[in-house]
């Protein structure tokens, strides 16, 4: 075995046990008071308090105090030696206290103790040395070599010595410009001088003399010599090894270094461990051979390490922790015992026992698993857990849900101008527009305790919420909040919806988590302001309202912008954002004076899609609210028209042309920031590499190549840097005309005469608002849902389920290919637009040719005028086919025709086999085609479409998994 | 903690007395307490206007030239008004007491020198940081030196991305306050992983723990202004030789700041060259200002900031002026950062020489001869440390873990026992000793010393280290099922433990999961990119499993 224990023979508690002991709080000592004397045992607090204790036998006993006294001052150290002059017993030691502010010097006297208490000290006060720096520690020897008595020294925090020599002569010695933390200044006596710690991490020796005599001569104070230790010190001694030779014994920090008194290195001992306290002695006399020299090291882990010289030869463990002051000593039958003194005062005396230290475990208590138990307890368990998960019935959770928090959210109809911007740090150029903004209510009343509970708010990109998330912790049953909200325009950017989502999420205490979810939305006149209404316009879109409960007027819509009872049948509506000065957005409705038709027109398609949003949901609105017509969440059935339709049906017609030209544009920019980042990284590679190269360029080689290198590169990057962030505020805003193009889109389908299914697949695939992601554009990510619905969707002409050859070249090809994601986008529009043409002959054939001669007119204005004022908007390049197509509806009068010259892939084609069949609708694709798509009805509409599995899919997209 | 009760007459005496109790506190090693009284100390001190580093030369012949206080100022924050004045409550006499400028200053040495302390964490006994730690630290050093009010922060946001970092870990502290100093991780190295290039299970590097502890400990603390390091100018301290090396270790070890560091200790090195420019005789060129102690903290520096080359000269140099063990350490390290392990045997025998018995150089050969792969040279200069010293816990630990691979389980568990019983009580050591008893063949044992294992992991590495060796043992029986459970637990620990991912993969197509195979491998695979056994894995599953 290698480790022992300290093995403890006497231990006492010192008096004072709120812990102020230090290294020089214990002092082993003789005083001279009998003739077989061995070791007193003296132990001062910092608090005052000093005890004198003389250990007979191996266990304390009440006898073994001697002396127990409170001082007034705190004891800094304690001394023994001959302070005093005139003492006839030359054995006799004193007993120097170290206070603050003093030395004080005592006899120590005996009083015979009377039956069996023992003796008793006695402190008699021989002398009293005051001065005003306070001490750090006490230096004592023959100075100068002086027999028969002791001088001291008294070292102060700020590194002054002062000397006490001869009754009442004393005198200080400062050092110059070296302040330091304090470290003790000890005394050789063989060279007579001093080794003091400086603050530069040097030990210096001064000669006596020359510190004596300086104080005469004012001479800067030289050492003999200086070493450089290199690291703090702890503690240092002086140890006499040989006649000739003493030793510096120094506990570094680190390291274990010893010194001969020339200042020569002895060995330097790398510590792996944290030492703590130490102590250095000779076992043997220096003037005879074989002396040893033995160093015993604590640890900060309570282990005792024995060198001789610099290796080890012991190894202990104290079962307390480390102390903080160790000596060796001879006590009373026990020679030769380790003393030490921990930081509370529990004072030992110990030996090194040969006894094995035993690392005792603790055992493990673990309780006997009782298997029964358990399983009962992981029932519980699961069932809990189980109860938790089941969510088949959805609406049942969420009925539980609401009632465990309540809440409620609205938005007041009003808009108010006293926004405080500066406070809700809006930005000036948005600030500068005095943009109304809507404010909000939400009420939340907790009736169950949550451990967390948070809140989202959901707002179009472009408006602000005053307040968008909000978390609480903890919550306790019954508590309630309002929070008022304020709705504002942040960015000047087109907002494709005015729907306010509120999304609560909370876990129970047991961990259990729901989300609620409601909305409202804000008031139209927050975007628009009503203005004249324009008579002609790019864009037409027809609703009818085949409600009976909502009436077609203006009114029931366009509540903000209308007096309750005006009449009006047209209303011209202005975007006020992003308010731009040279284009002023309008949008105008109007109502048929003897239908229930409504005509919305507008040159612009960002305008369309907060007003369809209105008039459809503010009908379905109504529809609802009479209570006659519910919608089912069930699954629609195959075949079932979308029920929307009972309400309101809007005219089959898509403005795609403008819609694919947000795609366009938006697309291009994802491009050209793609591009602006490579570059970005090829500059930052190259910045980093200059910067590498300065930084391991030597100093003697010219450096303005390099530096002026490193200036252009930087300036480069910087600018760069600018583009790439212009780019990015280009693409936030065509990503909101592109949200506004899709939700128009959205808004159309939603209410077109349809199968229910086609109107939910569809929407679904048209998600808004889109989002762009570090790897992935929105094109890219929408790039699957439109093939999924080009080959396998309810649109899918082909009645045949089989896959085969329905690979899609996407996913082999590396690149991206926007070409044909943009065709079959645009296939998807049309083939939509046919269908809802189609479907909706049979049950409106009387409307139809009104609302389809609409449209038709509208589409081809639209392209010409929008396309043609996009295209000088846009930076040129790859428009050729966008231009030609602009072109196109001139050749042709109807919509059909022209889209469906370029209307499939011949890729497509050649796989599915199609276009057999199709071939003489292709052939005859010039004529118009009502008659024809009737005929073909039956090819537009995959009537028993199957959606392939999940593992058909993916091998067929050859994802593989 | 207490106030004293004082019949002190005057106040100075009072803060002295203060400042006696915080160096007593610092020499007994409490430095959290330590730091507690500087704090109250460097308050009242404030609170009194007491001027830091003010020029004392009209006071006394200063060597130092006044270091323009002005300048001073602004490097040295004062700190902010306190809300709660503790000190009234405390006694007014200290703020009423007018505090010298030494006093001051040295409070504020000893306050750095215990925050240092306490943090401190011998950077030779740290395992060299990997390639990738080099490329943070220069990332950091360019970020920060870009001009202010450029736009290129903004340019590049980040926008939502889907891949996921891994958050840095944190180390626990001892119950002393104070960080292990011994060598974790790789002393006690884990037998029985699958694959040989793990990471150790220590986490992060040295001077991230020291940071993270270090800036977690400082908050809350009213004077951490007074220890700003970013704001600190290297040429200002560099003359003020009573505190600059202080100041450098504080650097160094507890801001973990190398670059400065380093440019502090090139401020110092140049004084002397400055002085001689400027010819003043009146001042004699200190020879203790070029001193080894900072050609060896030049060196050490370089060496952190991976410029090996441009250490070696300086370390040389300190070697040549004084045989520091550090030095030789250091140098020794650098040869091996060269792929000169040679050299590096060649520098510690030399330094052998002198000491034949110094178990630190011993040890250090035994390692170079373990990075050369020669286990067998290794485990003899082992033997001979532990003979030397034999509750030396590193040469224990590599003999356990030669004999364990040396098929002798045996044997290693004898020496693992012995370190348990030196009172190393670790995670790490349990499932050692649990590995050993599983191969050999004290099956008994096994299971309770994992248990102990499980109990006293606390870091998420740990308990995923533990998970997975528990799921050889589940292997060894035969219980798959167990195994996967194991394996699967020590991924919800620590997901991105590739030799769990890979192990889980091996399970899944035993079972005939082979798309679970797959997928497992890989995940392992994007961890662990150049792991053999992923590879090979993936090769067999590519050719004999065609999808």
């Amino acid at each position: 075995m290698s480790l022992f224990n300290v093995c403890s023979w006497w231990t006492t508690q010192c008096g004072d046990i709120t812990g102020d002991y230090d290294v020089a709080s214990l002092l082993c000592a003789r005083f001279g008071l009998e003739t077989q004397e061995k070791d007193y045992l003296i132990v001062g607090s910092q608090s005052g308090q000093l005890s004198i204790y003389y250990p007979h036998a191996n266990a304390f006993d009440a006898t073994d105090l001697l002396l127990e006294t409170q001082l007034a001052a705190p004891i800094l150290g304690l001394y023994a030696g001959k302070f005093s002059g005139n003492v006839r017993n030359e054995n006799l030691n004193q007993l120097a206290v170290l206070q603050p502010n003093a030395i004080v010097i005592y006899n120590v006297q005996t009083i015979s103790g009377l039956a069996e208490y023992g003796a008793q000290l006695k402190l008699q006060l021989q002398a009293e040395h005051k001065f005003q720096r306070v001490a750090f520690s006490m230096c004592q020897g023959h100075f100068g070599q002086v027999k028969g008595r002791e001088f001291f020294c008294v070292v102060h925090l700020d590194g002054t010595l002062t000397f006490y020599e001869q009754d009442g002569i004393s005198y200080e010695c400062r050092f110059p410009g070296q302040r330091s933390l304090p470290a003790p200044v000890v005394y050789c006596e063989r060279t007579d001088s001093f080794f003091r710690f400086s603050a530069t991490w040097h030990l210096q020796c001064f000669s006596y003399q020359d510190l004596s005599h300086s104080l005469v001569t004012k001479s800067s104070y030289q050492p003999i010599w200086s070493q450089c230790i290199g690291e703090g010190i702890l503690d240092m001694r002086v140890v006499q090894l040989k006649e000739t030779c003493s030793y510096i014994m120094i506990l570094g920090e680190r390291n274990f270094i010893s010194l001969d008194d020339n200042g020569k290195f002895n060995f330097i001992l790398k510590l792996d461990y944290a030492p703590k306290c130490f102590h250095s002695f000779v076992v043997g006399y220096y003037w005879e051979p074989g002396a040893r020299l033995i160093t015993a090291i604590v640890s900060d882990t309570a282990k005792l390490h024995i060198y001789e010289e610099a290796n080890i030869i012991w190894a202990a463990q104290w079962q307390q922790p480390a102390p903080v002051a160790i000596q060796r000593s001879n006590v009373q039958s026990l020679a030769g015992s380790i003393v030490t003194l921990s930081a509370t005062g529990q004072l030992t005396v110990g030996y090194l026992g040969a006894q094995p230290y035993q690392f005792q475990v603790q055992p493990l208590n673990q309780e006997e698993l009782s298997f029964a138990q358990a399983h009962k307890q992981l029932q519980q368990l699961e069932d809990e857990i189980k109860e938790s998960v089941d969510i088949r019935d959805m609406d049942a959770l969420n009925q539980q849900a609401a009632d465990q928090v309540r809440f409620s959210f609205s938005i007041q109809p009003e808009v108010c101008d006293d926004l405080d911007t500066l406070l809700l740090d809006v930005p000036a150029d948005v600030a500068v527009k005095e943009l109304p903004s809507a404010k909000g209510l939400l009420k939340l009343k907790m009736k169950a305790e949550l451990a967390e509970l948070q809140l989202v708010v959901q707002t179009p990109s472009g408006v602000r919420c005053s307040q968008d998330s909000l978390s609480l912790v903890d919550v306790p049953a019954g508590s309630s909040r309002e929070i008022p909200l304020d709705f504002y325009m942040a960015e000047l950017l087109h907002v494709h919806t005015t729907r306010v989502e509120v999304f609560v999420s909370f876990l129970s205490t047991r961990g259990i988590p729901r989300v609620l979810q409601q909305s409202a939305y804000l008031p139209l006149s927050m975007f628009y302001r009503s203005c004249q209404p324009q008579k002609a316009a790019g864009i037409k879109l027809t609703y009818t309202i085949t409600s009976k409960h909502v009436p077609p007027k203006l009114n029931t819509f366009f509540r903000e912008f209308l007096e309750p009872d005006s009449e009006a049948h047209a209303l011209g509506l202005q975007l006020l954002c992003p308010g731009l000065e040279k284009l002023s957005e309008v949008i105008t409705v109007v109502a048929a004076k003897n239908s229930t038709r409504l005509r919305i027109q507008s040159d612009h398609v960002e305008t369309f899609a907060m007003i369809l949003e209105r008039i459809v949901e503010t009908t379905l609105q109504l529809d609802s609210a009479a209570g006659l017509l519910k919608m089912h969440k069930k699954k629609p059935k195959r075949g079932v028209r979308n029920r929307c339709v009972e309400r309101i049906i809007a005219a089959p017609f898509i403005p795609i042309q403008p819609i694919l030209h947000r795609a366009d544009v938006h697309h291009e920019t994802q491009q050209n920031i793609r591009k602006q980042t490579e570059q970005l990284e090829v500059l930052w590679q190259q910045f980093k590499s200059l910067q590498r190269e300065l930084q391991e360029q030597s100093e003697s080689e010219p450096k303005e190549t390099l530096t002026m290198q490193i200036e252009a590169n930087y300036d480069h990057l910087i600018l760069e840097g600018d583009k790439l962030v212009e780019i990015r505020r280009d693409e936030q805003r065509q990503r909101g005309d592109l949200n506004c193009a899709v939700a128009l889109a959205k808004w159309i389908i939603y209410a077109l005469n349809l199968e229910e299914r086609v109107v939910n697949v569809v929407s679904s695939v048209l998600s808004v608002p889109v989002e762009d992601w570090t790897e992935l554009s929105w094109e890219e990510s929408m790039a699957p849902g439109i093939d999924m619905l080009h080959h396998f969707g309810p649109l899918m002409r082909s009645k045949s389920t089989s896959t085969h050859g329905l690979l899609d070249g996407n996913s082999t090809k590396d690149t991206f290919d926007y070409g044909r994601f943009r065709r079959h986008f645009a296939t998807l529009f049309d083939r939509i637009v046919r269908l809802a043409t189609s479907s909706s002959d049979e049950p409106t054939s009387q409307q139809q040719p009104a609302a389809m001669e609409q449209p038709a007119e509208a589409a081809q204005t639209a392209q010409q005028t929008d396309e043609i004022g996009n295209m000088e908007r846009m930076l040129g390049g790859d428009k050729p086919t966008a231009a030609a197509r602009a072109a196109k509806p001139n050749l042709s009068s109807s919509l059909e025709a022209v889209e469906d010259a370029e209307e499939y892939d011949e890729e497509d084609l050649r796989d599915t086999g199609y276009r057999k069949d199709y071939g003489p609708a292709v052939a005859s694709d010039q004529q118009p085609g009502e008659q024809q798509t009737k005929a073909k009805r039956s090819e537009w509409v995959n009537e028993d479409f199957e959606l392939p599995t999940t593992e058909e899919l993916f091998s067929d997209l050859g994802i593989w998994w | 903690m207490l106030p004293l009760v004082l019949q002190m007459t005057s106040p100075l005496a009072t803060l002295e007395l203060q400042y006696f109790k915080a160096v007593s506190l610092y020499r007994r090693r409490s430095y959290e307490p330590c730091v507690g009284v500087c704090n109250a100390l460097l308050q009242a001190g404030h609170e009194n206007h007491v001027q830091m580093f003010a020029s004392s030369a009209k006071e006394e012949q200063e060597e130092l030239q006044p270091q323009q206080p002005e300048q001073q100022a602004e490097h040295l924050q004062r700190i902010g008004p306190r809300q709660r004045r503790r000190r009234d409550q405390e006694g007014g006499n200290l703020n009423s007491s007018i505090m010298p400028t030494w006093l001051m200053e040295s409070v504020w040495q000893l306050k750095m020198r215990a925050l240092t302390q306490r943090v401190y964490l011998d950077d030779l006994e740290v395992d060299e940081a990997d390639a990738g730690v080099n490329e943070d630290v220069e990332f950091e050093r360019i970020a920060t030196a870009a001009r202010p009010g450029s736009s290129i922060k903004t340019a590049f946001q980040p926008r939502p991305s889907t891949s996921q970092r891994r958050a840095p870990s944190s180390v626990a502290h001892s119950s002393d306050g104070r960080l292990n100093s011994a060598r974790p991780g790789s002393a006690l190295s884990r037998p029985g992983s699958a694959l040989g290039n793990r990471p150790a299970s220590r986490c992060g590097t040295a001077s991230r723990v020291r940071a993270t502890s270090a800036a977690a400990f400082n908050v809350g603390d009213a004077t951490a202004k007074l220890y700003q390091a970013s704001r600190l100018n290297p040429t200002i301290y560099a003359e003020r030789e009573t505190i600059v090396k202080a100041l450098f270790q504080f650097l160094y070890y507890h801001e973990a700041d190398v670059q400065k560091a380093y440019s502090l200790c090139q401020a110092v090195t140049d004084v002397p060259r400055q002085r001689a420019a400027q010819g003043s005789l009146a001042t004699p060129t200190n020879p203790a200002r070029s001193d080894w102690w900072w050609q060896q903290q030049l060196g050490r520096c370089l060496l952190a900031l991976h410029y090996p080359r441009r250490a070696e000269p300086a370390l040389q140099q300190s070697l040549a002026a004084f045989p520091h063990p550090d030095t030789y350490l250091l140098l020794s390290r650098l040869y091996q950062r060269l792929r000169q392990a040679e050299r590096a045997l060649l520098l510690i025998g030399k330094a052998l020489e002198q000491q034949p018995f110094d178990v630190t150089f011993r040890l250090e050969q035994a390692r170079i001869h373990e990075a050369m792969s020669q286990q067998e040279d290794a485990l003899q200069l082992y033997r001979l440390a532990a003979k030397l010293q034999p509750i030396n816990v590193e040469a224990l630990a590599s003999i356990a873990v030669g004999y364990f691979y040396d098929n002798n389980p045996e044997m290693a568990l004898m020496y693992y026992r012995r370190i348990l019983s030196l009172g190393v009580h670790s995670v790490e050591l349990y499932c050692n000793i649990a590995l050993c008893c599983l191969y050999g063949g004290q099956i008994d044992l096994v299971l309770p010393c994992f248990q102990r294992a499980l109990l006293m992991a606390t870091q998420p590495e740990q308990k995923a280290d533990v998970w997975y060796n528990l799921s050889f043992v589940a292997v060894t029986s035969g219980d798959f099922s167990l195994a996967k459970r194991c394996l699967q637990l020590c991924l919800t620990s620590d997901a991105r433990d590739g030799a769990a991912l890979n192990n889980l993969a091996v399970l899944a197509a035993h079972s005939g999961d082979i798309m679970g195979a797959k997928s497992y491998l890989n995940a392992a695979k994007d961890v662990l990119p150049e792991a053999s056994e992923v590879v090979a894995n993936l090769h067999y599953m590519d050719l004999h499993y065609k999808l």
